[in-house]
């Protein structure tokens, strides 16, 4: 019963982390949704880690599909989603993670210390080592982004 | 009055980012040149003379820590006001930053608002 609890507030914090960052970095709104898609199934998606080092050490690893990255990538570029590079599209999903893992980490533990290492993007079925401890799935305006942290 | 900024973060992504919320929010700049990296910033600012200066803190190469205490060793870059922009919020991170040198601390998510209020703090814009 403890842990479901502390899983649950994990949950939310993640989620409060990651909608702060959307909202304000990417003048993206969450919108109403009943279930979001099954996290676990593959898809054309991106999926970008962030390690950090610490006590405890671990990764966040951020989910989104391709066109969802696109557009997030288009408001933050202020330039047309169409036109963007791969490169682009990465970089900004390398930030996107960078600043949910930074927010995520700060509210879990403010009298802490962590260390955030360079995003790496990755194929969508891989998984960062150690035991994935929260996740969130928030429905944003052009979709859906999925939210995981691991710890070591 | 207008004022020279350089931007330091290893993420041109972010570095663009904060380019155009500067200019979102108002904030008069001349010139707003960027670095990748502490070491690029420290080459920059040999060539040109700047008003004050944002950093990231995680970066490869030089890190903020290390770049801002190159400032501090620095007669001329020491009077150069710094506010650092970073992910992490956390009360060791921020202690340890001012107590480095830097003269403001802006945590990312960040509005335009609360950027260009820090930037006009540390140039002495005064709307009083």
């Amino acid at each position: 019963m403890a842990d479901q609890i502390e899983q649950d507030q994990v949950n939310q914090t993640i989620a409060e982390a990651a909608c702060d960052v959307v909202e304000t970095m990417f003048f993206t709104s969450i919108v109403e949704e009943n279930e979001p898609p099954d996290p676990a199934a593959s898809a054309a998606g991106l999926a970008t880690k962030v390690e950090f080092r610490g006590e405890p050490a671990g990764a966040f690893r951020v989910r989104l599909l391709h066109p969802v990255a696109s557009a997030m990538a288009g408001v933050f570029l202020s330039a047309d989603e169409e036109e963007l590079s791969d490169d682009q599209i990465n970089g900004v999903m390398g930030e996107l993670t960078n600043m949910i893992a930074g927010a995520a980490l700060s509210r879990l533990d403010p009298k802490g210390k962590f260390r955030l290492q360079s995003p790496e993007s990755m194929t969508e079925l891989a998984v960062p080592a150690g035991k994935r401890v929260g996740s969130c799935s928030l429905p944003l305006e052009c979709g859906w982004l999925h939210v995981d942290l691991w710890v070591e | 009055m207008s004022f020279s900024v350089l931007v330091v973060d290893d993420s041109k992504a972010m570095r663009g980012f904060i380019r155009r919320v500067m200019d979102l929010s108002g904030f008069e700049y001349s010139q707003c040149l960027e670095a990748g990296n502490g070491q690029e910033a420290l080459d920059l600012l040999d060539l040109e003379p700047v008003d004050v200066i944002l950093t990231d803190i995680n970066m490869p190469e030089m890190n903020g820590e290390e770049f801002l205490r190159h400032l501090e060793e620095d007669e001329e870059f020491r009077m150069i006001p710094v506010l650092v922009v970073s992910t992490d919020a956390t009360e060791n991170r921020i202690r340890e930053m001012m107590s480095i040198g830097a003269k403001g601390y802006l945590t990312k998510p960040f509005v335009p608002e609360d950027l260009r209020g820090q930037l006009e703090r540390l140039v002495g814009v005064d709307h009083g």
